[in-house]
């Protein structure tokens, strides 16, 4: 399986043009990257228009890539999570049944970073358990399926001010617990 | 909740909103400037983004459609074509060739037949049969240091191309395929891999051979068996222009 090394490394090769590389880099990361652009979108062939931008993205900017401070993975996810929610957000009709596709089946990253993203996750899970359930939906809800402030008010019936305030306080609650 | 725990618990909520994407497209502009002047902001929103991406790692991934790989191949590589084009091919690596050492090679084998930028004849007519041999039309390739230099014919019967190695051999493990690279086509065409035997006979389709008048020929260095996409993918090690011999 692909490690994080792995794909650093492909980065590099990128940055320098290494037509190779990018192939490489797209067999090993593109299952994930499309998870994540269909779990936002909720349409297989947008899903696909996105995640041939995405690929363009990071052909374009892996030259930049080590700025970021960001490990390899985060940063892919994070330009695919942001494209697909830029996405999402240019359609005429916002949709709101998004849950469709939420199943949380088991995924199947590599070793190295199925164990970096297990304790990540364990411990955001557990931060996220703090907050009431609801809140914590919210927070989970804005991440996973690019919901708006309008979209979570929506989902939770309140009005989008009380979701602003909810979800600010919930973040400050979060980090106060990351940073324990 | 009146009173922050601790300065910079705004801006790390705003680094937060940031990242879930949270902001329109004021706010993000806003933000973004300040990232870009504050690393203590990037490196929380860094650390966000850590955080959240753990997430995700509840995503099941899917495979995405096999022909998306081409498509992003073509869209982020196409341009490369380019590369081929016959100004390129011709000032570049001709040019350079002529420039360095293998001057005689070039000059004798190219400079005096050389009639571009005039018409071309195309095809070899046919009369009676026969190919005239007035109409006989060839390449010589010659990579930039001579090592490589070889001799493509059109075949009397116009349906192959001869190629004749006279220097030169793919490195281990690796083949020598030659192209046609034509002003109407947009991508190289694969001629065929150059066998080991020093002269070979490729087949040429008329289609093909409809375009030789105004035609680069190029080899470049591929894997065993040729380029295994249908375009060259190596370095292109010679190329010349098709001319009237």
């Amino acid at each position: 399986m692909t490690t994080t090394t792995d794909i650093e490394f492909m980065i590099g090769r990128i940055a320098t043009g290494d037509r190779q590389a990018f192939l490489s880099l797209y067999d090993a990361t593109s299952a994930k990257l499309f998870g994540v652009c269909l779990r936002v979108l909720d349409d297989r062939a947008d899903a696909e228009d996105v995640l041939q931008e995405v690929f363009v993205k990071v052909w374009r900017n892996a030259g930049h890539y080590t700025a970021n401070g960001l490990s390899p993975m985060t940063w892919l996810i994070t330009v695919a999570r942001n494209s697909a929610i830029d996405r999402k957000r240019a359609r005429k009709a916002p949709a709101y049944d998004i849950d469709t596709v939420s199943g949380l089946a088991d995924g199947a990253p590599g070793p190295e970073m199925a164990a970096i993203a297990a304790s990540e996750a364990a411990r955001i899970g557990a931060c996220l358990a703090e907050l009431e359930a609801a809140r914590a939906g919210a927070v989970r809800g804005a991440y996973l399926d690019g919901m708006s402030y309008a979209e979570l008010a929506h989902r939770h019936d309140v009005p989008l001010n009380t979701m602003r305030t909810w979800l600010r306080r919930s973040l400050q609650k979060l980090r106060e617990c990351l940073s324990r | 909740m009146t009173q922050l725990p601790f300065p910079g618990d705004d801006a790390s909520t705003e680094a937060a909103e940031y990242a879930l994407h949270l902001m329109g497209p004021g706010e993000r502009a806003e933000f973004e400037a300040r990232l870009a002047v504050s690393g203590a902001l990037r490196a929380e929103l860094a650390r966000w983004q850590e955080a959240f991406v753990a997430l995700a790692a509840d995503i099941v991934p899917v495979a995405p459609p096999a022909a998306l790989r081409p498509a992003i191949e073509g869209r982020i590589f196409g341009k490369e074509r380019r590369r081929w084009s016959l100004p390129g091919l011709v000032g570049g690596t001709l040019g350079g060739g002529l420039v360095a050492g293998a001057v005689l090679v070039v000059a004798v084998l190219v400079l005096p037949q050389s009639r571009l930028g005039m018409p071309e004849p195309g095809v070899p007519e046919r009369s009676g049969g026969t190919v005239r041999e007035a109409a006989g039309l060839g390449a010589d390739l010659a990579s930039e240091d001579g090592a490589l230099r070889v001799a493509v014919r059109l075949a009397a019967d116009g349906e192959a191309l001869t190629v004749t190695r006279a220097s030169g051999a793919p490195a281990p493990g690796r083949a020598l395929e030659l192209w046609l690279i034509a002003e109407t086509e947009e991508a190289p065409i694969s001629l065929g891999v150059l066998p080991d035997a020093r002269t070979a006979r490729l087949g040429l389709p008329p289609a093909l051979a409809a375009m030789l008048g105004t035609a680069v020929l190029a080899i470049s260095d591929e894997p065993e068996g040729g380029s295994p996409t249908g375009a060259p993918t190596g370095a292109v090690l010679a190329a010349g222009p098709i001319t009237p011999l």
